[in-house]
C-alpha cells in the first residue's frame, strides 16, 4: 500500500471517529518504539563504521463505543542507503466489537486450533534486519477481513486475507496469493471441546492455478473436574489431539504422504499430580508430531523442542520443517515445596532424508527467599545443521539484597563436534554476564560472549570475543531506555516458539519504548 | 536532510490526522485506555475455556503480567505476584497472566503454572494477538489497568522488589470508588 493510500484511509478513519454518533468517551492508546544506532555490522566491511540509523514504529488506537480503528506507522532511516529508507503505514484496521460478535478490516491475527493449519502474528518489539534490508517489525499478519461470532459455549471465526511473508521488508510487496476459511469449535461438555478447520489457500501468484484446502478437526479434554467427582483430586489429565488433511498440492517434499497431497498430526497428552509426596508436585507432559506435505505457508505447527531461556541454547535450536518431519517431545517437571525444581526433557526430530535432531535437557533449581540458583546440562545431536554432538552446561544466580537491589551472574559453556562426511571439526562457544539491578529505577548488565566456530572466524586456535555493556532505566511510569555499547553476536534466536535470523552488529544502539 | 524530513513527517502526519479526528469527536478523550483493544480479545485458559478480557475489569483494578515459561525473569517475577494476588485479591484486585509460549509450548503450561503454584488466572495467548493489541514489546511486560481501562503503569522486564513496589500504586486505585 502507497503512503497517500494508507494516509487516506487514517483520514477517513478519523473522520468516521469524529462523526461517529456514539454516546460512549472516545478512547486513546499510543505507543512507540524507536531505535537509533551508529555502527555497523562487522561483517559488512563495506558499511561505514559510524552509519546512523533510526527505525520507529508508532501504533495509534482509537475507540469510541463499539467502534475501533487503529494503526502502525513504520519507518527506517540510515544514513548511507537511501535505497532502503521507508516510511508507511505497515498495519491499520478498523473493527466493529459487540459481547456477541466481531468484525475486523484490516490486518489482524488469527490462528485455527493449535496453529497446524492458520497461525497469523508477529512478534511486538522484535526488530528484523538482513544483509540487504533495512531494519523491519516483524509482522505475519493477514490483510482482510475477519468475523467472528460467539455463544456461551461455542466460536465460529471466519476470514478472508493476504498473508505476509516475514522475511520481506516493507519496501517490497509482501503479500502473496490469499487465504479464506473458518473454525468453529464448541464446548461438548465439561472440559471437553472439540473444533473443527477448513482453509482454502489460493497461490495462483506464487504457483499458478494452484489451490490448495485443508480440512480437519481437534480434540481438547481436561479432565481434572471430572476426576473429582470421581474422587480422584489433585489429578490433572489433559489430552489434545488435532489432524488436518491438505489437498492440491503441486510438489511434494515427503515420500510418506501420496502425490499432491500432506497431512499434519498433533497430539499431546499431561499427567500432573499436585501431590505426588507431601509437598512434591510433578508430572509428565508427551507430545507427537507428523507432518508430511505440511508447509502451508500460513501455518506454523508446534516444534516439539524445548525453549530455552539460556542464551547459547537458545539459539542452538532445531527449527521445524513441516514439509516433511516426524518426532516427539517428552517433559517431566517436579517441584518441591517451591524450594527445589527439577525439568528433565527430551526431544526428537526426525527427515525421511535421515536428518536427525535429538536433546536431552536436565535442570535443577533452588529457591530461597527471593534468591535463586538454578544449573543445567544439555546434550545435542543435530544432523539437520551437520552437529555430530553438542554439550551444553551452565546456570544462574540471582541474590537480592536490601529489598529493591540484586545481582545475576549467568555462565554457559558450550562445546560442539561438525560432522560433514568425512571432515570433523571441534568448535567451542562460551558465555557469561553479570547484571545488577534496582528495581525501578535501572539495571546495568556486562555481557561476554566468546567463540571460534568456524563459521564465524577463519583461525580455530583464536577465538573471537562480543562484549557488551548494557543499561536499562524506565521513567515516568510509561517508557523505558535501553542503551547497548559493543558488540552483537548474529544467528539464530527464538522467542516464543517462533526463531528467526538476527544480524551481527558493532557499535551503540539507544531504544526507547514508550505508552501515552 | 530531506530524507530525514519526508520520514519524520510521516509519523507527524499521522499522528495529526488521528488527533485531528479524535478533537473533532470530542474533545477530552481519554487517552492511554485499553478498554476496546480488551473487549475485542478472547483467550482460552488452560482447560480450553474461552475467556473475555473485556470481563477483567469488571471487579477492578487489573494488572496483566505477559509471561512466558522460557522466560527467567518472568518466572522470578511469580512470587511476587502470587504474594500481590493473594493480599490484594480480596480488595479487588484481579492479576492475570498471559502465556506468551505460544503453541510451541501451550501442552506445558499448565503442569508448569501448577508447579509453579501460580495462584492467579492464566490464559494463552496463542496467536499473540493480546500482546501485539496492548504493545507488551518485552517479556515480562507488566500492566496496571485502572476500572476504565486506562493504563496506570506500564514495566517492561523484571528486577527483584518492582511488584512490591507496584503495589502503592494499587492500593491507591482500589481506595478510589468507582466512576457512576
Amino acid at each position: 500500500m502507497r503512503l497517500h493510500e494508507a494516509f487516506l484511509i487514517s483520514i477517513l478513519g478519523a473522520g468516521m471517529a469524529a462523526v461517529w454518533p456514539a454516546p460512549g468517551r472516545a478512547q486513546l492508546a499510543m505507543s512507540n518504539f524507536l531505535e537509533a544506532r551508529v555502527g555497523r555490522d562487522p561483517e559488512d566491511t563495506l558499511a561505514d563504521p559510524s552509519r546512523f540509523s533510526r527505525f520507529d514504529q508508532l501504533n495509534a488506537d482509537y475507540s469510541r463505543d463499539a467502534l475501533r480503528i487503529g494503526f502502525r506507522f513504520e519507518g527506517y532511516l540510515p544514513s548511507d542507503r537511501p535505497d532502503l529508507d521507508y516510511a508507511r503505514f505497515v498495519r491499520r484496521y478498523a473493527g466493529w466489537t459487540t459481547p456477541r460478535f466481531n468484525a475486523l478490516v484490516g490486518n489482524y491475527e488469527a490462528i485455527f486450533g493449535r496453529g497446524l493449519v492458520l497461525r497469523a502474528f508477529e512478534l511486538p518489539g522484535i526488530v528484523r534486519e538482513e544483509q540487504e534490508t533495512p531494519q523491519f517489525g516483524d509482522s505475519r499478519d493477514l490483510d482482510g477481513v475477519r468475523l467472528e461470532v460467539h455463544g456461551d459455549r461455542w466460536t465460529v471465526l471466519a476470514l478472508q486475507g493476504a498473508p505476509r511473508r516475514a522475511d520481506e521488508d516493507p519496501r517490497v510487496e509482501r503479500r502473496l496469493g490469499s487465504v479464506a476459511g473458518t473454525t468453529a469449535g464448541f464446548e461438548v461438555a465439561e472440559g471437553v471441546h472439540a473444533g473443527a478447520n477448513y482453509l482454502r489457500i489460493d497461490t495462483r501468484s506464487m504457483e499458478p492455478g494452484a489451490t490448495r484446502e485443508v480440512a480437519g478437526s481437534f480434540l481438547q479434554l481436561a479432565l481434572e473436574p471430572w476426576l473429582q467427582r470421581l474422587g480422584v483430586p489433585k489429578l490433572v489429565l489433559d489430552t489434545y489431539l488435532e489432524y488436518d488433511r491438505v489437498t492440491g498440492l503441486t510438489g511434494t517434499r515427503s515420500p510418506n504422504a501420496p502425490a499432491g497431497e500432506g497431512y499434519g498430526l498433533y497430539g499431546s497428552q499431561t499427567v500432573f499430580l499436585d501431590e505426588v509426596w507431601p509437598g512434591l508436585r510433578g508430572g509428565l507432559t508427551w507430545e507427537y508430531k507428523d507432518y508430511q506435505n505440511f508447509e502451508l505457508g500460513v501455518n506454523e505447527p508446534p516444534t516439539l523442542v524445548r525453549e530455552h531461556g539460556f542464551a547459547l541454547l537458545n539459539r542452538s535450536t532445531h527449527v521445524l520443517l513441516p514439509g516433511q518431519e516426524e518426532g516427539y517431545q517428552l517433559e517431566a517437571r517436579f517441584d518441591y515445596r517451591n524450594r527445589v525444581g527439577l525439568v528433565a526433557n527430551s526431544s526428537r526430530a526426525e527427515n525421511a532424508r535421515s536428518l536427525r535432531f535429538e536433546e536431552r535437557y536436565v535442570e535443577l533449581s533452588g529457591h530461597w527467599r527471593g534468591a535463586s540458583v538454578t544449573l543445567f546440562a544439555d546434550e545435542q545431536e543435530d544432523r539437520f545443521e551437520s552437529i555430530g554432538d553438542r554439550d551444553t552446561f551452565g546456570g544462574s544466580l540471582l541474590v537480592p539484597f536490601r529489598g529493591v537491589h540484586s545481582v545475576e551472574f549467568q555462565a554457559e559453556t558450550q562445546e560442539s563436534e561438525i560432522v560433514a562426511g568425512t571432515l570433523r571439526a571441534r568448535y567451542g562457544d562460551r558465555y557469561w554476564s553479570l547484571t545488577y539491578g534496582w528495581a525501578g529505577r535501572l539495571s546495568l548488565a556486562a555481557v561476554r560472549q566468546t567463540t571460534n566456530d568456524p563459521d564465524e572466524i577463519e583461525d580455530p586456535r583464536r577465538r573471537r570475543a562480543y562484549d557488551a555493556l548494557t543499561a536499562r532505566m524506565p521513567f515516568g511510569g510509561h517508557h523505558e531506555v535501553l542503551a547497548t555499547w559493543g558488540r552483537r553476536r548474529g544467528g539464530l534466536a527464538c522467542v516464543a516458539g517462533t526463531c528467526y535470523k538476527v544480524r551481527s552488529f558493532d557499535g551503540v544502539a539507544a531504544q526507547l519504548t514508550s505508552r501515552f | 536532510m530531506m530524507r530525514q524530513l519526508r520520514a519524520a513527517g510521516g509519523s507527524i502526519l499521522a499522528s495529526t490526522a488521528l488527533a485531528a479526528g479524535v478533537y473533532a469527536a470530542e474533545s477530552t478523550p481519554a487517552t492511554g485506555s485499553v478498554r476496546a483493544a480488551l473487549a475485542e480479545l478472547r483467550l482460552p485458559d488452560l482447560d480450553g475455556r474461552i475467556v473475555a478480557l473485556s470481563s477483567v475489569l469488571d471487579r477492578g483494578p487489573v494488572v496483566l503480567d505477559f509471561w512466558a515459561t522460557w522466560c527467567k525473569p518472568c518466572l522470578a517475577a511469580i512470587p511476587e505476584l502470587n504474594a500481590l494476588y493473594e493480599d490484594l485479591g480480596p480488595e479487588g484486585l484481579q492479576v492475570i497472566g498471559i502465556n506468551e509460549d505460544g503453541q510451541r509450548n501451550a501442552a506445558k503450561v499448565k503442569p508448569f503454572v501448577r508447579a509453579q503454584g501460580i495462584r492467579f488466572p492464566v490464559l494463552l495467548d496463542l496467536n499473540r494477538a493480546a500482546q501485539s493489541r496492548l504493545n507488551a514489546t518485552a517479556l515480562p511486560t507488566t500492566l496496571l489497568l485502572d476500572r476504565e481501562g486506562n493504563v496506570v503503569h506500564t514495566s517492561f522486564g523484571y528486577r527483584p522488589g518492582e511488584v512490591a513496589q507496584l503495589r502503592a500504586k494499587i492500593v491507591t486505585l482500589l481506595a478510589e470508588k468507582p466512576a457512576e
